[in-house]
């Protein structure tokens, strides 16, 4: 695809962001290998108040206050994932302020994160912060400040600051044998980004995939507050299987998935078959292999949807039995129409993540 | 020989103009696909090894082109993971020899990180060997909880014998502890590697 100038777009109503990006979807993320070398040899931060840090690789850190408050932070940005400024704006909020939710937590305060090409119309930028104010508002937080950097492709997204209780915050390490697990979003993101970009998705398909970056896991995470729930992750740049991987590893258990239960956005499925697989999927191939297995009942492309990187993806829950068709209830009546019950953990067996198809 | 020239097209336009390709192309028939961008290039790969369809890769300054034989074997519609695990390559004449629980001198973690990076790239490459005998403290390599006994189970799968030698089995105690492969003796490990046209010895 040739990168079309920038100079060339002054139709701002219908400025499409995606233009920009060559390989946005492909290589925004360092691989997760090489951020570990990085990470490797610097010193541990110890401190007594801080409950959850980077070894467990969970979704933010939480740093206690006092016996019944903590603070818990986390940041996130990245290039347009769509062509609308304002619905780019909604995503990286929703993406950012996602993992708070994970943990359970509530949102209270969000800084802007904006890198930004001075050739490109203002317009452009204020749209982008538009949409990240108005979801924040309909978090219910407040963005109080930022910080702007001039860069070739324009970034978005916020650090964020939420609340939780100390005794009650959900991690990514909870996980028990007989536990079943939720999943509030279907998958696909990734797949239909790239597809856009080469104009290969159709409408109906884009449309919906933007809607559900759109949307937030405040929800979600009341409603696993109600359910006492101790162990969820949200679904990101890792897919499914990565995501589950790390919850498997982190709690000492394994999981299986079952492909077939899974929720998949409009004709994803049908632009994977094309060939339609971002570069991101490859490389979570390659960091979940050895410790992931899929049965010969899951076929290629449902195996290329479990690793598509995801952008501002749903919650993964993990639930007691007993708990989990009434809260996949609640989940579907509330925000998540599509939420379903997606695998199960169970005791450790020689691979973390293992995928099934039940129908084939 | 059909040719696809996806020279200065993005992520993921390659891959979807090879696999259409591959649909398209007759038994038989070769593919040349040519990109010139270097991840683009690992994920047409990635995606062809994926799909147990073997391809050959040359670099001429910053252009790579991807040659493909279609062979009967590869369904694209159809494919998974262990069908292709059992498209065999046939074990060549040559056997592999770990006398150690890692690779070489020098710091232990690297040389165990060695081992298993080695055992997971091995299976992957067109040659692979007739069987892999395991010496002294490499016998820790078959064990219960050694990390690449996963892909020593997918060795077995292509048919690949493994060989402990029960000596150093016993001699640590481990004999109850073997996870994969089977116990040997110094009779039928001699006899491997004397008979075979090449021992590589790690």
């Amino acid at each position: 695809m040739i990168l079309e100038k920038v100079s060339l777009q002054t139709d701002f109503k219908n400025y499409d962001l995606l233009k920009l990006v060559d390989q946005g979807g492909c290589s925004s993320k360092l691989p997760a290998a090489e951020l570990e070398k990085a990470l490797a040899d610097l010193p541990e931060i110890k401190d007594d108040n801080l409950l959850v840090d980077i070894s467990t690789h969970d979704d933010a850190g939480v740093y206690r206050i006092s016996d019944d408050l903590a603070l818990v932070q986390t940041t996130d940005f990245f290039p347009p994932v769509c062509s609308d400024a304002y619905d780019f704006g909604q995503i990286a909020a929703a993406n950012a302020l996602s993992d708070i939710y994970a943990m359970g937590g509530e949102m209270l305060t969000a800084l802007n994160m904006v890198l930004f090409p001075a050739n490109i119309p203002m317009e452009i930028l204020k749209e982008i912060l538009r949409g990240g104010q108005d979801k924040v508002a309909e978090a219910g937080g407040v963005i109080i400040g930022g910080h702007t950097i001039e860069d070739d492709i324009p970034k978005y997204g916020l650090a964020v600051t939420g609340k939780i209780h100390p005794g009650h915050i959900i991690t990514n390490i909870g996980a028990k044998p007989g536990d079943v697990l939720i999943l509030t979003k279907p998958l696909g993101t990734g797949a239909i980004i790239s597809g856009k970009k080469i104009d290969l998705t159709g409408d109906d398909t884009y449309r919906k995939a933007v809607e559900t970056m759109k949307l937030l896991n405040d929800v979600g995470a009341k409603i696993m507050n109600r359910y006492g729930t101790r162990c969820a992750t949200d679904i990101t740049g890792f897919g499914l299987i990565g995501h589950a991987m790390k919850m498997a590893k982190g709690s000492g258990v394994s999981i299986r998935l079952d492909a077939a239960a899974i929720p998949v956005i409009g004709n994803v499925i049908e632009l994977i078959d094309m060939g339609c697989i971002p570069g991101a999927a490859f490389r979570n191939l390659e960091f979940t292999q050895n410790e992931c297995a899929f049965e010969p009942s899951v076929d290629y492309n449902h195996k290329m949807l479990l690793l598509d990187a995801q952008t501002s993806g749903g919650l993964l829950i993990c639930a007691p039995p007993e708990k989990a068709d009434q809260m996949v209830e609640d989940l579907k009546n509330t925000k998540y129409p599509e939420t379903a019950i997606v695998g199960e953990v169970t005791k450790l067996t020689d691979k973390a993540v293992t995928a099934f198809n039940s129908r084939n | 020989m059909k040719i696809v020239d996806v020279k200065g097209q993005a992520c993921p336009m390659p891959l979807i103009r090879t696999k259409k390709a591959l649909k398209e192309i007759s038994e038989g028939e070769a593919l040349k696909v040519i990109i010139n961008n270097e991840s683009s290039m690992r994920n047409v790969l990635h995606f062809l090894e994926d799909n147990g369809i073997t391809a050959r890769m040359e670099k001429t300054g910053d252009v790579y082109e991807i040659f493909v034989n279609k062979q009967g074997e590869a369904n694209l519609e159809q494919v998974d993971v262990n069908d292709y695990c059992e498209v065999n390559y046939p074990p060549e004449d040559f056997v592999l020899v770990f006398s150690k629980n890692r690779i070489g001198d020098g710091a232990e973690e690297l040389g165990k990180m060695l081992v298993a990076g080695f055992l997971d790239t091995f299976k992957e490459m067109e040659r692979l060997p007739k069987k892999v005998i395991f010496l002294n403290s490499g016998v820790d390599l078959v064990l219960k909880g050694s990390p690449v006994v996963p892909v020593l189970k997918e060795y077995e799968l292509k048919g690949i014998e493994l060989l402990a030698c029960g000596t150093c089995l016993e001699y640590y105690d481990k004999l109850d502890e073997v996870a994969v492969g089977r116990v040997s003796n110094a009779y039928d490990i001699l006899n491997a590697t004397i008979n075979a046209g090449k021992v590589i010895n790690f």
